[in-house]
């Protein structure tokens, strides 16, 4: 019987550009009055969330809504790599079962990550979340991870997993044993090896 | 004589003796809940646990790892293995949450949690005065609440005896909410110590809840039902659980006047 492959792939600044998206996102203080907060706080928390300098486990109440809002809105408009879909639809027809695996709370935003993906032509078998995909992968014995968390950078590969990550701004000064890249040819060369 | 709980217990065990189970009472309770759509919280996983749910014809719409804890969101799942899924939520082998319907309910819940500053499972002042306090203003409008542990704070339900409009519903959940934080503020406690949930919430498909009758996945705590009297162990919460479908499921009447007479409401501080 033929063996089963199994690779996790993150969606965010891994196969669309969503930090980019992110700090271009136009944002009208009056669309989020309903928030409750004054324009200074407002602006304040934007900028920090637009720069990723906060986590989402330090957020509270309003503010916490206010990234949820922001990031659905910068799901729908983020630009897919140009590279992405042809690797993807590489992967599937190497016969891998692909799962796309991310941070984002799928309870808020399952349909706009499935229109995404399909307006896209991604292929995949699964959608999983959570919020530590080293872990997950070894729980599910998925032996290769593309993500470009800076923590799943060097941890992957302290856990025997195969890690591919898009070289960013947040991870370039990273010192790890997994494999950066800049097009998703690169990762193709190396899973035919 | 013998105790009144007893007897309607021997009525219960005999009309499961008929065919009537507890997951047939949990199907009376919330009988607007489309249960082809379900949160299954389970500590099983991996690719082989997915495709024996696919073969049976279950879409697998996502997957969350929590902890050591899989949460499955499922669809297209028949009657047989709904009833599956039911009897092993009763079993304590996983946790079933159900979804909401989108447009019309027969039962709404205020869902009480900690904040995620709190130790989840200790009970704060804060939650013991909202449950407090929710318990107060419903029953100064004619509704007897059945209020259940959740594990990290309270289901607080109210049953009707026919499902009524999420609209209408939300109105009187939100008159309801509102009192109830403004009265925790003013006896000077942090009100954001409690997150406070509506189910049916503005978009159904998002939120689902624990059913009753089960353990909470990760810290195995039953879901007890809490009357005025005290904390009921397992037996007797299925017993106030079921007798409560007859005993205090309003009518779209008696919600109506709620929604009038909540509005003449002083707010009220919490008793002791």
């Amino acid at each position: 019987m033929k063996q089963k492959k199994y690779i996790a792939v993150d969606i965010d600044d891994t196969l669309n550009l969503f930090t980019e998206a992110l700090e271009q996102l136009e944002v009208n203080y009056d669309d989020y009055s309903y928030l409750g907060i004054d324009r200074d706080t407002f602006k304040n928390y934007l900028d920090l969330i637009k720069k990723q300098e906060i986590l989402k486990k330090d957020h509270i109440n309003k503010f916490d809504r206010l990234h949820y809002d922001l990031h659905k809105e910068t799901y729908k408009i983020a630009e897919v790599k140009p590279d992405a879909p042809e690797f993807m639809q590489w992967l599937k027809k190497q016969g891998y079962t692909i799962v796309i695996l991310t941070y984002r709370d799928l309870r808020h935003c399952i349909d706009d990550t499935r229109a995404w993906l399909k307006k896209h032509r991604i292929p995949y078998d699964y959608i999983f979340n959570t919020d530590n995909k080293v872990s997950f992968c070894k729980v599910w014995k998925i032996p290769i991870l593309i993500d470009d968390s800076p923590s799943n950078v060097v941890a992957a590969p302290e856990f025997n997993i195969k890690m591919f990550y898009p070289i960013t701004k947040f991870n370039c000064e990273i010192e790890t044993k997994a494999k950066g890249f800049t097009k998703f040819e690169e990762v193709k060369q190396c899973l035919i090896r | 004589m013998s105790n009144p709980i007893d007897k309607i217990y021997q009525e219960i065990i005999s009309s499961m003796k008929n065919g009537y189970s507890k997951a047939d009472v949990l199907k009376d309770f919330y009988s607007s809940m489309d249960f082809s759509t379900m949160k299954l919280e389970v500590k099983d996983y991996g690719f082989d646990f997915l495709e024996t749910m696919e073969k049976a014809g279950i879409i697998v719409e996502y997957v969350e790892l929590k902890g050591l804890i899989h949460k499955y969101k499922l669809k297209n799942i028949k009657p047989v293995y709904q009833k599956y899924l039911l009897e092993q939520h009763i079993e304590q082998s996983g946790n079933v949450c159900g979804y909401y319907h989108k447009t019309h309910n027969n039962v709404f819940s205020f869902n009480l949690d900690n904040s995620h500053n709190e130790n989840n499972t200790e009970l704060t002042i804060e939650m013991r005065t909202a449950v407090q306090v929710i318990r107060k203003y419903l029953n100064e409008v004619g509704i007897e609440p059945l209020i259940i542990n959740s594990g990290r704070g309270y289901h607080i339900h109210t049953r009707l005896d026919k499902p009524v409009s999420n609209e209408k519903i939300q109105k009187f959940m939100i008159s309801v909410t509102a009192r109830t934080q403004v009265t925790i503020k003013d006896l000077g406690m942090d009100v954001a110590k409690v997150i406070f949930n509506n189910y049916p919430g503005k978009d159904t498909r998002i939120g689902s809840l624990r059913l009753f009758g089960s353990d909470h996945i990760k810290n195995q705590v039953f879901s007890h039902v809490c009357t005025k009297q005290g904390v009921l162990n397992e037996r007797d919460s299925w017993i106030y659980f079921a007798d409560y479908i007859n005993k205090h499921t309003i009518t779209e009447e008696q919600l109506d006047k709620a929604i009038i007479d909540i509005e003449d409401i002083l707010f009220v501080g919490a008793e002791d």
